[in-house]
């Protein structure tokens, strides 16, 4: 390593030691030294200790998603090496060719991916979804796609990466037109509207928007899960309609859980939020840490405190579920891995389970995890998980 | 959950999907943010910053320690962001201004500051949890009342932990640094 490098390593060692107090009498005198050398030293050394110093670059981070860029990588990284194997492939299938040009195809076709490879695939192509311009013009959304912009009346879209942004100039008065961006089972996708409101869209949803806001209010409709982090604009309340339960907020995080064969549950992190339903025309206002729940079973809504985060990890790419029934549980996995699960004992499904899993991990992986407390037995094939209870027990 | 076995230095060398997530996970972003110092668009500095991973695990570059594999990250972020300010003509004045102040200077203080501010991180996560929060989240620029609302915790819950956390991360700060500074920190 190149010397000058160390020396900094050293220095930076030494300097976060002496702005805590731990500095020992040895590396004060070198950092001493080092402050003596140089005016821009002890500049520099001054801005160390100012808030700002933190603040600038903590906030500059929280733009970063090393998950979502690691993931990407990854990926890349695997689909360049199955595109080098197929070229390398190609050039025996040629000469093959030649010697037995029927045989071939029969062999490549028989090369399925094996299990494993496939549980393997799922895991990784998370970040995929379908979206609809106004006109009908569907654009299927990967993991992978390169920058590409759209414009609609007016409004540009940018797609990038695993995220799409709406902006605009007030082009159009009325008759805005309706975007609509669906998740498939197995994936996700975060979206920026024309407000600047982030919305990350969980697997097996669908999200409904005008691609650029204007009027009083602002409306957008889902069904599935989403995590809202609204631009607050108290001038113009945000409304999401999902049946016919209505969340109406000014400015705040939260998420919202709608899949048609549930309860619709609102889960608040910050702010307030109005949640009301309108057969019965109940409400409920939610304060941070409060939950809305709203059956559609009894048509009762009420309310609970509850862990936000347990609600709300999945959007930082976490898999997380306290003394959660099984059952609950897999009826999360299976919509974001697009697996069929199968229960041989009915019993299986109560069973309780505690975990926090980083959701990059394989599909084995989880399960493994899931696993060790020896209570159930899982077997995989294809798509289709079977659960047993281990009777040894 | 069982705990995560960290990675020796000749795992990281095999270079295979968990040494990559090693890679991202502690360099990644210090790394795009020193290239900011140097790329305007962010864009770019994730670009160059991964083109860097691209390089050493396709030719799985060997390193004796972590230490000389973190140098040779900072020294390939420098060099690829002077590269790319080359490439683009527009900003030819931008770089040429920096050779001027002592490029290599800068170099070092750029990656200086990134380091001092990974430590100090660092002792803001081994603060008791709710208060390490707190102050996260004052560094994200957000209000006591936000704070207080985004952890269901009051005003005066958040300006005693904000407190707290000072006290803690920076120990006996008096000793070292002019009065004036510490009591711009304390004042807010």
């Amino acid at each position: 390593m190149a010397a000058k490098e160390k020396e900094i390593f050293r220095l930076a060692e030494i300097i976060s030691r002496s702005i805590r107090g731990e500095i020992s009498g040895e590396e004060q005198e070198a950092l001493e030294r080092w402050l003596a050398e140089d005016e821009h030293h002890r500049t520099l050394y001054a801005s160390f200790q100012t808030e700002k110093f933190l603040e600038t670059r903590t906030l500059l981070r929280e733009e970063l998603d090393w998950r979502g860029d690691c993931r990407r990588f990854l990926l890349r990284r695997k689909a360049n090496r199955r595109r080098s194997l197929v070229i390398r492939w190609s050039r025996y299938a040629a000469v093959l060719l030649l010697l037995l040009s029927v045989g071939l195809y029969r062999f490549v076709q028989s090369r399925q991916p094996t299990t494993d490879e496939m549980v393997e695939e799922l895991a990784s192509i998370r970040h995929k979804a379908l979206l609809t311009l106004e006109g009908g013009e569907k654009i299927v959304l990967t993991d992978l796609n390169t920058h590409q912009s759209e414009s609609q009346r007016g409004a540009s879209i940018e797609i990038k990466d695993d995220r799409i942004t709406y902006s605009g100039e007030d082009t159009f008065k009325e008759d805005v037109p309706c975007n609509s961006l669906e998740t498939p089972r197995g994936g996700m996708y975060t979206i920026v509207l024309a407000d600047g409101t982030r919305v990350w869209l969980n697997a097996e949803s669908r999200l409904r928007y005008p691609v650029k806001f204007t009027g009083k209010r602002r409306t957008v409709y889902l069904s599935g899960e989403a995590y809202f982090d609204v631009q607050p604009d108290a001038g113009h309340p945000f409304t999401i309609i999902s049946g016919s339960t209505e969340i109406t907020v000014l400015g705040t995080s939260f998420n919202l859980r709608a899949y048609p064969e549930g309860d619709v549950i609102t889960t608040l992190v910050s702010g307030s939020v109005q949640m009301s339903e309108e057969v019965g025309g109940q409400s409920v206002r939610l304060a941070p840490g409060e939950q809305g729940i709203f059956s559609e079973s009894d048509g009762k809504m009420r309310k609970q405190t509850v862990d936000p985060y347990l609600y709300t990890a999945w959007k930082s790419g976490r898999i997380v579920f306290r003394d959660m029934r099984l059952e609950e549980l897999f009826a999360n996995l299976a919509r974001w891995y697009d697996l069929e699960v199968f229960y041989l004992q009915p019993a299986v499904k109560d069973i309780r389970f505690t975990g926090d899993i980083d959701r990059m991990e394989s599909f084995h992986e989880i399960l493994r995890i899931i696993e060790q407390n020896r209570r159930v037995h899982f077997s995989v094939k294809n798509r289709t998980v079977i659960i047993t209870l281990r009777e040894n027990e | 959950m069982p705990a995560k076995r960290p990675l020796s230095l000749d795992d990281i060398l095999r270079y295979d999907d968990a040494a990559v997530k090693f890679l991202f996970e502690h360099y990644y972003v210090q790394l795009v943010v020193f290239a900011k110092n140097w790329l305007p668009d962010i864009e770019d500095c994730k670009d160059v910053v991964q083109e860097i991973f691209i390089h050493i695990v396709e030719y799985k570059e060997p390193f004796d320690s972590l230490g000389k594999l973190k140098a040779y990250l900072y020294q390939s972020v420098r060099n690829r962001c002077l590269k790319f300010l080359r490439h683009e003509e527009v900003k030819q004045r931008y770089a040429e201004e920096m050779r001027a102040v002592s490029e290599e200077a800068y170099y070092l203080d750029r990656m200086l500051e990134e380091e001092v501010y990974v430590h100090l991180m660092n002792a803001i996560d081994a603060l008791p949890p709710q208060c390490g929060r707190v102050f996260r989240l004052v560094l994200e620029n957000k209000s006591n009342q936000e704070i207080a609302d985004a952890l269901s915790i009051s005003v005066e819950t958040v300006k005693s932990y904000k407190k707290e956390g000072k006290a803690l991360l920076y120990k006996h700060l008096k000793d070292i640094i002019p009065m004036a500074l510490l009591s711009v920190w304390l004042s807010c």
